[in-house]
């Protein structure tokens, strides 16, 4: 099920909610929660729901017979090797076998992806190398694991969440109004930007894409700048959905975007852009393999390359997650130290035309994922015949509203706002101000979102590939 | 105060949705079916173990909702206001390019040539042998196909400017080259009658403005490639020119993706002066207006607001010999008619001929009962056969899509003259056409 759906908003939410708060009980309120969430799950992958069951049961024997050798001993590295070699080869075959099947042709038959296997398979890892490392209680039961596995907020779209993160409030949660009031708030954000912003602005690209004949190099930049903006609302959105709906039931999940387009360097970029999969590689990939203090940059290497592939089985992923590798190299040990002597404004200047003309080059290649080598030739001018056209123009003037809009959503304004109205009144007035602000925001963007699912069939979920 | 505030918030956001939720639940709107989107709404779908695990029960549960929310078309209509907030105010000019959001018939992997090719040599017995007309063997083939879509599908999207809404025409050589070889099969199987092809171009064709026109597709270019890949013997009815000459009357409609009957009108002097006849003019038949107001399927297809601005009159020439036309239904039952324009039935462009039906039998009294012509057409060919009245004594039409009987085996008695192939642009640059014209006569 998605959260940006109908089924979701006036049929699942509602009787969950009921349900969910009529009951008093802590455990059978995560009875509940646990039965929701496979539910949940069940509605998009009804026989895959119980693949997962039998991973994380299989993981969690895993943690039980580590945690019993004692933490970081040889025998319990032996298990939790295994246990991870175990979840990234389901991982890799589900993810590359429908590529390889494409490519070898007839005859094989194509795998589909359980959706959020991406997003699972990091958490079952992550938790079976904590308690390997001693980060995590030893006696955790078999249901507080399977409700981290499968809390419905995150399973099938992330953020990555870490065990230790949320251990006690999977025991139990109390949830204040204004939690409450802030849940809805992320909620309804994140589902604006997936509804009204990211699957128009995907038509937009699709539009300016599908044009055929004589290449128009406007339309493939322009394709570039709306896919980049579908896409940082599509994921940034989703995780917003899963973060407010989180803060309904008492659960505070890691932020997953920080304004990443704000960004001025390819190193701050990934600071702010799926930031749940940045620590997961650090914590567990980038320092043990040494971090920067040995073999630097083939840990960053290993880093990017592995980025690069959880995103995609084809080779422009593998590329992309290069390019950013050496984007970062390059900036550490070049760029900064170049830039660093020039004076303030020149320096903020270039480093956001950097900034802008990396993303560009950077979006257009994880988009490409088909004739690549043409498609970037466009980009950079080669094979277009003209500028721009009738056509061309017509789908940039229809969307030019929208461009702005979703250009603005994604530099931290709405943080700025309330920051001036903090600063200008006193506490209680600010609060008021903006929880009413808020409320209006939250009617608006759910009616509006609901008009536009009821309005379109066009509503494709971008992250489904993970 | 902050309490309060907090509280009140709470309560407005989930009352919103519960009370949404509920309204939802309680009324149930009885329509199945979509007038504007002319198909069936999604019904609640049948438990079954099968539709459960392969998850289709709980996608259709969400089309079931998706499909039925209260006031669905007023707030499809409201979308569709909110999507126009995305835009700039129109230009002078009023280009506007709508995009094709209808699901393309995937590129088939099946050779159609090949199958062309077995079915020519079994029905010319392989080696030049053309004394035999029944096709020997028909291979069965797993061809994708479903016969309730519609083939009139619209590539490279639509675009509406000064005033009215254009379809862009359609350049694929590699389909044309397999339509060809379908006319070819027709012309060896149909060998005792003139086979005629007449292409009907559509409106974006009467453009003059450059900077839309050098870039969208070539349609005389792609007619005129049609007909260089037709065998000689094949009569090929090229219109463009004959429109052209034309291009400033009203030869298209503004709002629906058909010609009028005065577009028709000058494609049928063409074909007729092709086959030896003397066209009948028009000030020789009686004129009706079946609408005045007509939207047709642009305005349904794109419900944009701009295009329902536009208004078309749909106006059709009467044949002046009296009479019948006899429809076969697609469930069997048979109709017959006192005129093969139904304007006092209906008041739309399915008013000639009565749409599109498995076949549809045109008898003219008064005209040589022996003087027969067989129509495969499209949509297009509706505006167009009824001047054919003029000169035949039977007119049997066939609307490949909806035909699923072999044609030429139930027809097998009659003696036809002429056997026309009407379709437009898009048809013959569809390999889907092609699989339709070959399915008509049995090649499977």
């Amino acid at each position: 099920m998605l959260f940006s759906s109908l089924t979701f908003i006036y049929g699942f939410l509602p009787v969950f909610l009921i349900l969910y708060f009529a009951i008093k009980n802590d455990t059978y309120r995560r009875v509940i929660l646990l039965a929701a969430s496979l539910f949940f799950y069940a509605w998009g992958e009804p026989i895959y729901v119980f693949f997962l069951l039998g991973s994380a049961a299989l993981n969690h024997l895993a943690a039980r017979s580590i945690s019993t050798a004692g933490a970081k001993t040889s025998r319990a590295r032996k298990v939790m090797a295994l246990a991870v070699s175990l979840d990234v080869i389901v991982l890799i075959i589900f993810k590359y076998e429908a590529y390889i099947a494409g490519i070898v042709g007839h005859g094989i038959p194509k795998l589909p992806m359980p959706i959020g296997i991406s997003f699972f398979t990091f958490q079952t890892i992550s938790y079976v190398v904590d308690v390997y490392r001693g980060d995590v209680g030893a006696k955790n039961s078999a249901g507080d694991f399977f409700l981290y596995i499968f809390l419905f907020p995150q399973l099938t779209a992330g953020p990555i969440v870490r065990y230790k993160e949320i251990r006690s409030q999977l025991q139990s949660r109390s949830v204040r109004p204004v939690e409450i009031n802030y849940g809805f708030y992320r909620f309804a954000v994140g589902l604006g930007k997936k509804v009204i912003i990211a699957n128009n602005c995907g038509a937009a690209a699709s539009a300016l894409f599908a044009r055929n004949g004589d290449v128009a190099w406007l339309a493939k930049f322009m394709g570039v700048v709306f896919f980049s903006l579908q896409l940082y609302h599509d994921f940034s959105g989703y995780s917003d959905m899963a973060i407010g709906i989180g803060h309904l039931i008492g659960f505070t999940f890691p932020e997953n975007f920080k304004y990443p387009f704000a960004a001025k360097s390819a190193t701050d970029f990934w600071r702010r852009w799926h930031i749940s999969l940045g620590t997961f590689y650090r914590d567990y990939i980038y320092i043990p393999l040494g971090g920067n203090r040995s073999r630097h940059i083939r840990n960053i290497a290993i880093v990017w390359l592995l980025t690069g592939m959880w995103h995609g089985a084809s080779p422009n992923f593998l590329l992309w997650g290069a390019y950013y590798g050496l984007l970062v190299i390059a900036e550490k040990y070049v760029i900064f130290p170049a830039t660093s002597r020039l004076r303030a404004v020149p320096r903020e200047i270039i480093m956001r035309i950097y900034f802008f003309v990396i993303t560009v080059v950077g979006m257009a290649i994880f988009c490409f994922d088909s004739n690549f080598f043409s498609n970037m030739g466009y980009l950079f001018g080669i094979g277009v015949t003209h500028m721009t056209d009738v056509f061309v123009n017509s789908i940039i003037r229809q969307n030019a509203v929208l461009l702005v809009v979703a250009i603005v959503c994604s530099l931290p304004v709405i943080p700025a706002i309330d920051r001036f109205i903090v600063k200008n009144s006193t506490k209680k007035t600010a609060y008021v101000i903006i929880t009413v602000a808020r409320t209006v925001q939250i009617v608006v963007l759910i009616a509006v979102s609901s008009v536009m699912l009821v309005g379109s069939s066009y509503n494709p979920f971008l992250y489904y590939r993970f | 105060m902050k309490k309060f505030i907090t509280i009140a918030s709470t309560v407005t956001v989930v009352l919103c949705i519960f009370v949404v939720a509920t309204i939802n639940l309680v009324c149930k709107s009885d329509t199945g079916y979509s007038e504007s989107e002319k198909r069936e709404l999604a019904q609640f779908p049948a438990i079954s173990a099968k539709l459960l695990a392969d998850g289709s029960f709980f996608k259709g549960i969400e089309a079931y909702v998706n499909d039925h929310f209260v006031r669905r078309d007023e707030i499809i209509a409201i979308s569709k206001k909110i999507t126009l907030l995305f835009g700039l105010p129109e230009k002078n000019d009023g280009f506007i390019y709508i995009g094709d959001k209808t699901t393309d018939v995937p590129d088939d992997t099946d050779n159609i040539d090949d199958k062309i090719n077995d079915a020519l040599d079994s029905l010319t017995g392989g080696t030049g042998n053309t004394d035999t007309r029944e096709p020997e063997s028909t291979t069965e083939i797993d061809f994708f196909y479903d016969p309730d879509i519609s083939a009139d599908f619209l590539p490279n999207g639509l675009f509406v400017y000064n005033g009215a809404v254009y379809t862009q025409g359609n350049y694929a050589p590699k389909n044309l080259k397999t339509f060809a070889g379908v006319v070819q099969y027709y012309n060896a199987l149909f060998k005792d009658s003139r086979v005629s092809v007449l292409i009907a171009p559509v409106s974006s064709m009467t453009i003059k403005n450059t900077a839309i026109t050098s870039k969208i597709v070539d349609q005389r270019k792609s007619l005129d490639t049609l007909g260089s890949l037709l065998e000689p013997d094949v009569n090929y009815v090229n219109v463009y020119d004959a429109l052209l000459a034309h291009s400033d009357e009203y030869l298209f409609f503004k709002t629906d993706h058909h010609w009028t009957a005065l577009g028709a009108y000058y494609a049928y002097a063409e074909f007729v002066k092709s086959v030896g006849f003397e066209p009948v003019s028009l000030a020789e038949l009686e004129k009706v207006t079946i609408s005045d107001d007509y939207h047709g399927s642009m305005y349904e297809y794109t419900k944009d607001e701009r295009v329902k601005q536009f208004s078309d009159r749909i106006d059709a020439w009467l044949p002046r010999k009296s009479h019948t036309m006899t429809i076969t239904y697609k469930n069997g039952t048979i109709r017959t008619f006192d005129s093969c324009i139904l304007y006092k039935y209906s008041g739309i462009y399915s008013a000639f001929l009565g749409g599109d039906n498995p076949l549809t039998v045109i008898n003219v009294p008064e005209n040589p009962q022996d003087r027969n012509i067989l129509v495969f057409k499209d949509s297009f060919g509706c505006a167009l056969i009824p001047f054919l009245c003029e000169h035949y004594g039977n007119i049997y039409v066939i609307d490949p899509r909806h035909s699923d009987f072999n044609v030429y085996e139930k027809l097998k008695n009659i003696n036809f003259s002429d056997v026309l192939l009407l379709n437009n642009i898009q048809s013959p640059n569809s390999q889907n056409w092609s699989k339709l014209y070959l399915r008509a006569v049995g090649v499977r």
